[in-house]
């Protein structure tokens, strides 16, 4: 429990205690109230304001309240709650009473980055103390901070040593503190430029009736757009805004970008405070950490090396999966053959062996894949490197503006879109978060791995360059490489366009490397496969189950198509037999008897013919022998090749019914309808509808395209797997008519149109729900679909043209 | 089994995969603790409101 109530006396003087998250301000903030508040892990644990109270001697009947601030890196605020937590300390906060000393912890580990914090407090013109906490964990690091010379440097602050999860070092700041209460040492250093200065001169000659502490007009100045320029123009209307836009513009000229004004000049600032108070250990003592970052964060071989890990986790799908898809593959044959075996033929057996099994089945197949690449994933966050990826990649896309802070939620998108999108939370800029929840869905999510798996296992060749370079693995690579660099180019173009703003400021705490937990990594592992198969399970299986309905029905009676049909093949048959008997007369009226032997001797060599090619190639020799009998023999070809015509179309009966009751079908005359607007992507029917089945979740395409060709198909085939169904897919009509459908442009187009569009349901209702908007969801929809239709057209119309 | 029974039972079933697709469609998500260690959503999750 804790007092959250304030007792405005007139007497009572208020303490602010703030700092960096995990610096241990919390405890602090305990042991001087005597409260039992817990103490968090995790960033931003006290974004609650608290309060309490404590009293000291020298100050009889009187009770200090002490407000605990939520822990920040700095003080720029863009949401609502860090402008109150920011505006506690401006002393501008109308609920509360202006602190009289504020008390920032530092963590003496991390001294640099806490400076930049402290800089910005000590622009606030209160009293400020300084605790130099963890100072244990400091002096077990070796790193020694002169205490005096930080005070000096800080325009004589109080610095005290806190050791604050034993209370070492509390009484000392709380005697400070009060001490300060009773003295009025402000230490306000102008460490700005000429511009920033003469930009917080003439806001205050706007309105000097306003009490506006320097602090808060720094960020009416820097935090465009947020919630202090928001409240500024509420009060000072046109002029302000006439004047503000005027004042940034200059800032703009002199830095580039306006919030660099702040950042380079507090970096500057907090470097050299620093170097003049640090003892450090030599190189020689660093630690493993930054032994391993000078590599892994160095600017030609972290990208290097970046790339190299991700084309050894895409590689390793392909090389390790094969073996475990097999067996999960013949698992789900038997099941389908169980089934088959126990039910009698109808509509059922056929939802149960083509729609579920067969659908979802076909999904579940790629478990192994998916188990690799969060086994990897897993062991990448754990020990450590993810936030370094996530730095690597701002550091190669800061040229276009976009701010590091969109990329953790966007690293996050590629497991799901739908924590990424969450995650944009954190960004306070609302603008840049909406150009993050907008771009989120182009990261490749686990959803899209076992479309691009499929398609390259079938369609991709499994070819070695120099050694080391397999295409497979490379083409996933450049998949993953391509939803990034389309996300950072669309963010460049919407951040220019629609959502103008500023790059923020980026900073991110970099963990220590450890080496991962067998557990942990387990954990994670089971807890992806358990959704991959939950959502298999249940919205895959739902969306299988109603394509299965739409491809199955109407139902056109497959006995009775069959015995159609065979009737018509023999009705041929006969007629060709009826018409050889009276041409073969008419012919041969002028042959004499043994000249008619010789011919029927030579139409005997046509009956063990098998194929068209074997009979062109023997009527044309007997042609070249025999040209007297030329008429006579290409009668006999012209036969022969009926009757193996309507062989093989007997043969082909059981698919060519299957293929008729799927055209008939509800799926099958939209799919046909619907063909000619995808055909310049180079699908087909059964693509088409299964691309457009895939819209409220992606990997359902795996699942109707095997329902397909399962109700599509003769169950007789040699295989049944999915890849082999695919490999034999020929075009039904036109022009293309018995052309294979699938080809290496074929499968890049539809894994170009998967990398593009935003086939997720869920993710849509995310993003609404986060934004509260719908125009958001239809905008991203809208605009991602049309990007993946000319992105797959001009992959297949540029790799036909090269002949692929 | 007859064809009848069947349909129906297909029936029911093809009504039971649409309830779920729309209740899966529009359910309000929240962020479950867990789901993933991006230290961006350890973040969001440990945000609290600030009470007024």
């Amino acid at each position: 429990m804790h007092q959250a109530t304030i007792d405005k006396t007139a007497k009572q003087k208020v303490v602010a205690i703030c700092g960096n998250p995990n610096c241990g301000k919390t405890t602090i903030f305990n042991y001087i109230t005597g409260l039992n508040q817990q103490v968090g892990n995790y960033p931003g644990v006290t974004v609650e304001k608290i309060s309490g109270k404590f009293s000291h001697p020298s100050l009889p009947n009187q009770s200090i309240q002490l407000i605990d601030i939520p822990g920040t890196y700095s003080l720029s605020a863009f949401t609502p709650d860090e402008f109150i937590a920011a505006s506690v300390l401006f002393g501008n906060f109308t609920k509360m009473d202006k602190p009289d000393v504020i008390i920032a912890i530092i963590d003496a580990t991390n001294l640099e980055r806490s400076l930049y914090f402290l800089l910005q407090v000590q622009q606030t013109g209160i009293p400020v103390v300084v605790g130099l906490n963890m100072s244990d964990l400091a002096a077990k690091k070796k790193i020694k901070i002169d205490r005096k010379k930080l005070s000096e440097l800080l325009g004589g602050m109080p610095v005290v040593d806190l050791i604050g999860n034993r209370g070492i070092g509390v009484d000392e700041l709380k005697e400070e503190a009060v001490h300060l209460l009773n003295s009025d040492l402000r230490t306000v250093d102008k460490y700005y430029s000429h511009e920033t200065e003469n930009a917080v001169e003439e806001l205050i000659q706007l309105n000097p009736h306003e009490d506006r502490s320097r602090a808060h007009l720094l960020r009416i100045i820097f935090d465009a757009g947020g919630p202090a320029e928001e409240q500024f123009l509420q009060i000072e209307g046109e002029a302000g805004e006439k004047l503000l836009a005027e004042i940034r513009k200059k800032i703009i000229k002199e830095h580039s970008y306006l919030t660099h004004a702040e950042t380079s000049v507090l970096t500057k600032k907090s470097e050299e405070i620093f170097n003049q108070v640090i003892t450090k250990p030599d190189v020689a003592d660093k630690t493993n950490t930054e032994k391993v970052d000078r590599y892994l964060l160095h600017p030609v071989l972290g990208p290097i090396i970046l790339f190299g890990l991700m084309y050894f986790v895409f590689q390793s799908i392909f090389s390790w999966a094969e073996p475990f898809m097999g067996i999960i593959e013949q698992f789900f044959g038997m099941i389908a053959s169980s089934v088959e075996g126990m039910m009698a033929e109808g509509p059922l057996r056929s939802l149960l062996t083509d729609g579920v099994i067969g659908g979802v089945g076909g999904v579940l197949v790629f478990i192994p894949q998916i188990v690799i690449l969060f086994f990897f994933i897993a062991i990448l966050e754990d020990s450590g490197y993810m936030p370094r990826a996530a730095f690597l990649v701002d550091r190669m896309f800061r040229w276009c503006g976009l701010s590091g802070k969109s990329f953790i939620p966007m690293l996050s998108s590629f497991a799901c879109a739908i924590p990424g999108i969450m995650a944009t939370r954190t960004i306070e800029d609302k603008k840049l978060r909406f150009i993050t929840i907008m771009v989120a869905p182009l990261m490749t999510c686990s959803a899209r791995l076992p479309v691009y798996a499929i398609m390259i296992a079938a369609f991709v060749p499994y070819k070695s360059y120099f050694g080391i370079a397999n295409l497979q693995g490379l083409t996933l690579t450049l998949l993953y490489l391509l939803g990034i660099v389309v996300a950072v180019i669309v963010s460049f173009i919407l951040k220019k366009t629609i959502f103008k703003t500023e790059r923020g400021t980026f900073l991110m705490e970099m963990p220590s490397y450890k080496v991962p937990t067998a557990k942990s990594v387990l954990i994670r592992v089971y807890n992806r496969v358990k959704h991959f198969v939950v959502r298999a399970g249940t919205v895959i299986m739902a969306i299988t189950i109603i394509i299965w309905a739409l491809s199955y029905y109407p139902h056109q009676d497959g006995e009775a198509l069959t015995a159609e049909r065979t009737e018509e093949i023999n009705q041929t048959i006969a007629l060709s037999e009826m018409n050889i008997d009276k041409e073969f007369n008419s012919l041969t009226t002028a042959f004499s008897e043994a000249q008619i032997a010789e011919v029927s001797r030579l139409a005997s060599a046509f009956t063990a013919v098998t194929s068209q090619e074997q009979l062109s190639s023997i009527a044309d020799s007997m042609i070249s022998l025999y040209p007297a009998y030329n008429e006579v023999i290409s009668l006999y070809k012209s036969h022969e090749f009926t009757k193996l015509e309507a062989s093989q179309a007997l043969n082909n009966l059981p698919n060519e019914v299957a293929g008729t009751q799927i055209r008939s079908s509800y799926l099958g005359k939209a799919g046909k309808t619907i063909e000619p607007f995808f055909e310049p992507l180079g699908w087909d029917w059964k693509i088409t509808v299964s691309v457009l089945a895939s819209f409220p979740a992606r990997e359902v395409i795996i699942a109707v395209l095997g329902t397909i060709y399962n109700l599509g198909s003769d169950i007789d085939e040699e295989s049944t797997s999915l890849i082999d169904q695919m490999r034999q897919a020929t075009w039904e009509d036109g022009e293309k008519a018995g052309m294979k459908v699938f080809s290496i442009p074929v499968a890049i187009s539809i894994m170009v149109f998967f990398a593009l569009c935003c086939q997720c349901g869920a993710t849509l209702v995310t993003i609404k729900q986060e934004t509260k908007h719908w125009g958001y969801p239809i905008g991203v929809f809208v605009y991602m679909t049309t990007l993946a239709y000319l992105g797959s057209f001009a992959a297949y119309q540029i790799l036909t043209s090269v002949g692929l | 089994m007859s064809i009848l029974i069947q349909q129906i039972i297909i029936g029911l079933i093809l009504a039971g995969a649409v309830g779920y697709l729309i209740y899966h469609l529009t359910k309000k998500r929240k962020m479950k603790k867990g789901c993933s260690n991006c230290p961006a959503v350890k973040i969001t999750e440990q945000k609290r409101a600030v009470p007024e």
